[in-house]
C-alpha cells in the first residue's frame, strides 16, 4: 500500500481555511497544479457529489465526496477513474487549530494500491508533487500577505 | 462534558517530540512539576494498560492508565483514574503530525471529562496551565523538565 501524508500551517483561522476546503468545487482556484475542476451535476458539499480535476500536466481524475465530518473539518475523497494504474486512492484533507500562535494546520493523507511496477511512480507524483504543491497553493490562496512559514 | 483542546507547532522533529511522548511511564522526566512516575505491577511504561503512579512536587497523587499507543498514526491515549480532582470518565489523546511543508511538529492535546458543574472552570484551568501548557513548552525548549 502508498501512504502519504503532508501538512502545512496557514496563517488564518480554522473556519475560514473549512469553508475553502469544504467547496469541492473551488479545488482550480488554489492549486497550481489544477487547469480545471468541474463538479458534474451534483452540490459540492453533498457526500456523494463527484468532480473531475483535470492537471496541468494532462491527466483527469474523477473523484468522489464520500465523507464531511464537519464537527471534525474533514473531508474524505475517493477516487473512481484515474489515469494511473491504480485500484485505489483514497484521501483525507482535515483541518486543526493552533492554539499557541494561532491560525491553522492542514493536514492531507493519501492511501493508495497500485500494481507493483508503479507504485514507486504513483507515489512520489502525489506526496512529492501533487500533494505538497496544492499545500502551498492553498496557504497561498487563504492568506495571500501573510508570512506562511516556508513559502 | 467539558472539553479541553490545546495544540502548538514546535520545533523539535516528530521523532524527537513522539520518542519523548510514547514513554507513559516516563513523563517525569519533560513534564514540569511531577516529582516521582512509577509504573504500576512491573509493567512496562509504553505498554497498553500500564497504569502510572504520578506524584508532583506538591505531593499530589495521580493515577493515569494508558489506553492507547500508534508508532502509525503518532498518538496516545491515556485516562486518569484518581486525582485530587473532581474528575470521572476522563479520556485525553494527543497526537503528533509532521508539519512536512515549513517544518517542525504539530502537537494537539485533547481531554474530556464529567466534573460537577461549579468545578469546570477551575478543573479546565489546571488542565490548561498546570499540565498541558507546560507540556507543551517543555517539549519545545528541549525536553527538559
Amino acid at each position: 500500500m502508498i501512504r502519504a501524508s503532508r501538512a502545512i500551517a496557514i496563517a488564518a483561522p480554522v473556519d475560514t481555511v473549512w469553508q475553502a476546503l469544504r467547496d469541492l468545487g473551488g479545488l482550480s482556484a488554489w492549486h497550481p497544479a489544477v487547469a480545471r475542476c468541474e463538479m458534474l451535476g451534483t452540490p459540492p458539499d453533498r457526500v456523494g457529489a463527484l468532480r473531475r480535476v483535470q492537471t496541468r500536466d494532462g491527466l483527469s481524475m474523477d473523484e468522489e465526496l464520500v465523507a464531511m465530518r464537519e464537527h471534525e473539518h474533514r473531508i474524505e475523497i475517493r477516487a473512481r477513474a484515474m489515469p494511473f494504474a491504480v485500484t485505489e486512492v483514497w484521501q483525507a484533507l482535515c483541518v486543526f487549530g493552533v492554539v499557541e500562535g494561532g491560525g491553522s494546520l492542514l493536514l492531507w493523507e493519501m492511501r493508495a494500491d497500485a500494481v507493483a511496477k508503479s507504485r514507486a511512480a504513483v507515489r512520489d507524483w502525489f506526496a512529492d508533487g501533487y500533494m505538497p504543491a496544492g499545500l502551498r497553493g492553498f496557504a497561498r490562496h487563504i492568506a495571500p500577505g501573510a508570512m506562511n512559514d516556508f513559502i | 462534558m467539558p472539553r479541553v483542546f490545546h495544540s502548538a507547532i514546535l520545533k523539535p522533529s516528530p521523532d524527537q517530540v513522539w520518542q519523548v511522548l510514547r514513554d507513559f511511564g516516563g513523563v517525569h522526566r519533560w513534564l514540569p512539576g511531577i516529582d516521582r512516575c512509577d509504573v504500576e505491577n512491573g509493567q512496562q511504561g509504553d505498554q497498553v494498560g500500564a497504569v502510572r503512579h504520578l506524584v508532583t512536587r506538591d505531593g499530589s497523587r495521580f493515577r493515569e492508565r494508558l489506553l492507547a499507543l500508534s508508532d502509525y498514526d503518532l498518538t496516545l491515549a491515556y485516562a486518569i483514574i484518581e486525582a485530587p480532582l473532581p474528575v470521572s470518565d476522563h479520556l485525553a489523546e494527543i497526537r503528533v503530525i509532521p508539519v512536512t511543508e515549513g517544518g517542525g511538529s504539530f502537537v494537539a492535546w485533547a481531554a474530556e471529562f464529567a466534573c460537577p458543574d461549579g468545578d469546570h472552570d477551575r478543573v479546565t484551568r489546571f488542565m490548561l496551565d498546570e499540565v498541558i501548557r507546560p507540556g507543551l513548552a517543555a517539549l519545545e525548549r528541549g525536553l527538559a523538565a
